[in-house]
């Protein structure tokens, strides 16, 4: 074989640039030959090769030199990266996102100790925790304000009838009927007079 | 997404020392490229398989002579002991001949039964054309059909002047335009562009 010295050679690709590349006999060739420009070789090749000169199968793989496929850690780079493979910068991003995650669980927590009133069951120890930054334990005993309470008499909201009544209560409870009715009426207007025959 | 380059000229100062991460970081920068180079020499999968396994055991076994330049590749030099062992082959065993070819191994893909079959016919026709050739001739029209090599490339990488590329390539290409033209079965296919345009 004699000792090699390899010239610089400039990347593949310059034939596509020549006239006999694509005049019709070299589409020809070209399609002709379509299948040895995209032919593979089996993985079984280098397997060989490995097995006759004793070589570890994936020893680049282990020594993190470039491979056909990406080690996972490529992989998770290709995923978060923009063109970066500084460790640094993934783990980083890995820190990030495990705090979002870690924050995004406290909160979904404290909402399910909250609105599902089992503070003292299974989540007790998230309610004492809450309690020691001073969220009362007793959410139960937190009462609305004033202005949104309920009476507790509400007879009163039935103020008028449904259907056709008369005008003023006392005046019936005293015998004296008007002789104008009173319709409950909808919109801008309560109610509407309406003259008998 | 552009992986950390190592260049050829570091791995193959590692592999020279017994490196064998190096050696078959090498191996997978390069296997492509020189397998479909012996394949089309060959026209046999199996065949161009054992040539890319012994070619690389033989680059292993002597790649602590080799002297590259940073920046420079290795696939010349990888590529001529692929042609050489091809030409050895060929000598030894007569090689190219033709009607013995197996690319049909290679999936044609989600094709029709009818397409697929016009497919391998023209390819067949193709490469036993290629097959007739003259060795040196051959060489060159595969490297410049296959990959994609102009005259300047294919003379650095065989080590021969651009103008013996040039005469070799006419003189090959002016082979294959009157075996395609007088071969029969060309006629009763659609026109190449129509067979592998439509599906």
């Amino acid at each position: 074989m004699g000792e090699a010295r390899s010239s610089q050679v400039r990347p593949s690709g310059g034939a596509t640039r020549h006239p006999w590349y694509d005049d019709r006999l070299g589409r020809s060739m070209r399609t002709g030959l379509a299948e040895v420009r995209a032919a593979q070789p089996s993985d079984d090749v280098w397997k060989a090769i490995a097995a006759e000169l004793g070589l570890p199968a994936d020893a680049a793989a282990a020594a993190g030199l470039p491979q056909t496929s990406p080690s996972w850690l490529v992989r998770l780079a290709q995923l978060f990266g923009h063109g970066r493979t500084d460790r640094t910068v993934l783990l980083a991003r890995l820190a990030s996102v495990g705090a979002m995650a870690a924050a995004v669980f406290v909160v979904g927590l404290s909402l399910d100790v909250v609105l599902s009133g089992k503070a003292a069951s299974g989540l007790g120890w998230t309610t004492a925790g809450l309690h020691q930054i001073g969220v009362p334990i007793d959410e139960a005993a937190i009462q609305p304000s004033p202005q949104n309470r309920a009476p507790a008499d509400m007879s009163a909201a039935q103020t008028w009838p449904r259907t056709g009544g008369t005008a003023g209560a006392g005046s019936a409870a005293s015998g004296h009927t008007s002789p104008l009715a009173l319709v409950p009426g909808f919109g801008r207007s309560p109610a509407r007079v309406v003259v008998p025959r | 997404m552009s992986e950390p380059t190592i260049g050829d000229a570091e791995l193959v100062a590692h592999a020279a020392q017994g490196d064998a991460a190096a050696f078959e970081a090498l191996y997978r920068r390069h296997h492509v490229a020189l397998f479909r180079t012996a394949l089309g020499m060959t026209g046999h999968v199996a065949s161009a398989e054992d040539l890319l396994q012994d070619a690389f055991i033989r680059a292993y076994r002597h790649v602590g002579r080799v002297q590259l330049a940073d920046g420079a590749s290795l696939r010349p030099w990888l590529h001529r002991i692929v042609v050489n062992l091809a030409r050895d082959r060929a000598a030894r065993r007569a090689m190219a001949t033709t009607g013995d070819r197996d690319l049909e191994r290679i999936d044609a893909g989600s094709i029709s039964p009818e397409r697929s079959m016009e497919r391998r016919e023209v390819n067949r026709i193709v490469a036993e054309a290629v097959d007739r050739l003259p060795f040196d001739q051959r060489l060159v029209v595969v490297l410049f059909y296959t990959q994609d090599m102009d005259v300047a490339e294919i003379a650095a990488t065989l080590g021969i002047p651009p103008g013996t590329v040039k005469s070799r390539l006419y003189y090959g290409r002016a082979r294959l335009r009157a075996a395609l033209a007088e071969d029969v079965r060309m006629v009763a296919l659609p026109s190449m562009e129509q067979v592998y345009n439509d599906g």
